[in-house]
């Protein structure tokens, strides 16, 4: 029900995507050069790859150190967040800070990372999670910052303690904001997980994706690749989903709820 | 009735001055247990800073507020505020149940089968026992108020303070919501501190009505209203005696705005404007 549902509201978005996957395959199969596998290659050699304890090789240490750092990035931004979204003082020393790590290119710091690292899971742990962090933090920061002056008031008024007042009222005000950073966080630690494994690593998929294209395993490239921006498009979903549950009321009260 | 009552709360030349801006600038006045005080001036006279001043909110310039001979310095379990703007003072996130039980949760001198039992008849005492697990975004307007109203009586205050509480709703809703405090101010035995600026809504409601001037506010009068209990919208406003006070009133801060005028003109022109609002 749900699905055909999908398909009936995208019927058009996945026209496109269709369309695109017909067109590569005809122009493969025109050209057979052997950067260009055809689409149809592509998804076997997907098949043969992943369908294989290849999966548990590479994929599972990516998505195992994604997920740490993630989490990690989440806990922390989350919870400085707070802090310095509700102490002002807190606030405007570490602002600039905050603004200037938000400005770095991240990938940069893997040189760093291997310098004092190493190249085992820690390095790529913290590499994702100093990635990670910053728009979970700045966001968190900027929705503990935004909360109206009537909520805090309220809470005052009631008498209580400046912790609760952060857990019971600015937390769950500034969650929109919240999710907002954790979703651009997750894109960057899918891109920093790759990066840092094309970099230094014996296993993961983005070792896997780079060998393959050094020994030529065109096919086996694009198989790497695929897998990524299903995982991707797949975590994606996923946390939006999750999204609408959480904070199901800010979609109500900003009217947006579906019905 | 007022006259024998003893004082609850005291507010002696209160102050506020944010900067170079005097938002308020000497109010005194007793309230006694159970008296019903309106609180009636122009917009932008600093109606609520005052209420913020005296429950606490906000520390006060000069002057001191005490309550049961105690001074408020900060917010106090007796006094609750209701804000203008129930909108940005419910919690979408958590239902009407819940936003009432929500000033209940951190106290430790009830369990939980008394913190419901509060909320529940809180709720109903509001008219909302249908409503109780929606959530306020999801109610009308007055609803919402009535969610704000009902979650102050759950605390159980001594004083009510309601800033403008009926500002944004429409005039039968409005109505409505006069008659239910009225009614929560006999059942609960609260006293009750309201701002507004609506001068027929200040008598209808009151024991006592305390005119504000213009800004910086003093308190230019109190008028006590000597109208019979319980009120009813449609007797009380025909009532030749509501007509005389309310005119009384007018006419006081009409006055005041005229004297004012050579000093300063352009204060003049907004209370009048919010004078023709009210007529």
């Amino acid at each position: 029900m749900k699905l055909t549902r999908a398909i009936k509201n995208n019927w058009s978005g996945l026209l496109v995507l269709g369309l695109a996957l017909i067109a590569w395959e005809l122009l493969a199969q025109r050209d057979r050069s052997f950067f260009f596998p055809p689409i149809s290659t592509i998804f076997s050699t997907f098949y043969e790859v992943w369908f294989s304890p290849r999966f548990l090789e590479h994929a599972i240490p990516s998505l195992g150190r994604m997920f740490a750092g993630y989490l990690l990035a989440a806990a922390l931004g989350i919870v400085l967040g707070m802090l310095t979204g509700s102490i002002e003082s807190l606030y405007k020393t570490l602002e600039p800070f905050l603004e200037f790590m938000r400005a770095l290119p991240h990938a940069l710091l893997i040189p760093v990372g291997i310098l004092f690292l190493g190249i085992g899971d820690t390095m790529k742990v913290v590499l994702i999670v100093s990635s990670v962090v910053w728009p979970i933090l700045l966001n968190s920061t900027e929705g503990a910052r935004n909360v109206s002056q009537e909520r805090l008031d309220t809470a005052a008024n009631f008498g209580l303690g400046r912790l609760e007042v952060i857990r019971r009222v600015v937390f769950p005000s500034a969650l929109p904001m919240i999710f907002a950073g954790l979703r651009i966080g997750l894109a960057f630690a899918f891109i920093m997980v790759v990066v840092s494994e094309m970099i230094g690593s014996t296993n993961g998929i983005g070792y896997y994706i780079l060998n393959a294209q050094r020994t030529f395993a065109v096919p086996q490239m694009f198989a790497g690749i695929l897998l990524l921006a299903l995982l991707g498009f797949g975590f994606n979903s996923l946390f939006l989903w999750f999204e609408s549950k959480v904070l199901f009321w800010h979609h109500g009260e900003t009217g947006q709820l579906e019905g | 009735m007022p006259e024998n009552g003893t004082t609850l709360l005291n507010v002696q030349h209160i102050g506020k001055q944010y900067g170079d801006l005097l938002a308020v600038k000497d109010a005194t006045f007793d309230v006694k247990e159970s008296e019903f005080i309106s609180i009636v001036g122009p917009s932008g006279c600093g109606k609520t800073t005052l209420l913020k001043m005296i429950c606490g909110l906000l520390e006060p310039s000069s002057g001191q507020v005490t309550i049961h001979e105690q001074q408020v310095t900060s917010s106090v379990p007796e006094m609750v505020l209701v804000f203008q703007d129930y909108s940005r003072s419910l919690f979408p996130w958590l239902t009407v149940r819940k936003n009432v039980l929500f000033p209940l949760k951190n106290r430790s001198d009830l369990n939980s089968a008394e913190k419901e039992r509060r909320a529940q008849e809180a709720i109903q005492a509001v008219g909302l026992e249908d409503s109780f697990d929606q959530y306020p975004w999801q109610l009308s307007g007055g609803m919402q108020q009535r969610v704000a109203i009902a979650r102050a009586i759950a605390f159980r205050p001594e004083i009510l303070l309601l800033d403008e509480p009926f500002a944004s709703v429409d005039a039968l809703t409005r109505a409505e919501l006069e008659d239910l405090v009225l009614r929560l101010q006999a059942k609960f035995k609260i006293t009750v501190l309201l701002v507004t600026h609506d001068i027929d809504e200040a008598v209808y409601l009151a024991d006592r009505v305390f005119v504000l001037g213009p800004p910086p506010s003093v308190v230019i009068r109190a008028v006590t209203v000597e109208l019979p209990s319980p009120r009813s919208q449609t007797e009380t406003r025909s009532d030749p005696r509501f007509l005389e006070i309310r005119n009384e009133i007018h006419d006081l801060i009409t006055k005041d705005a005229q004297d004012t005028k050579d000093i300063e003109e352009e204060n003049t022109t907004e209370v009048r404007s919010s004078l023709s609002n009210v007529d």
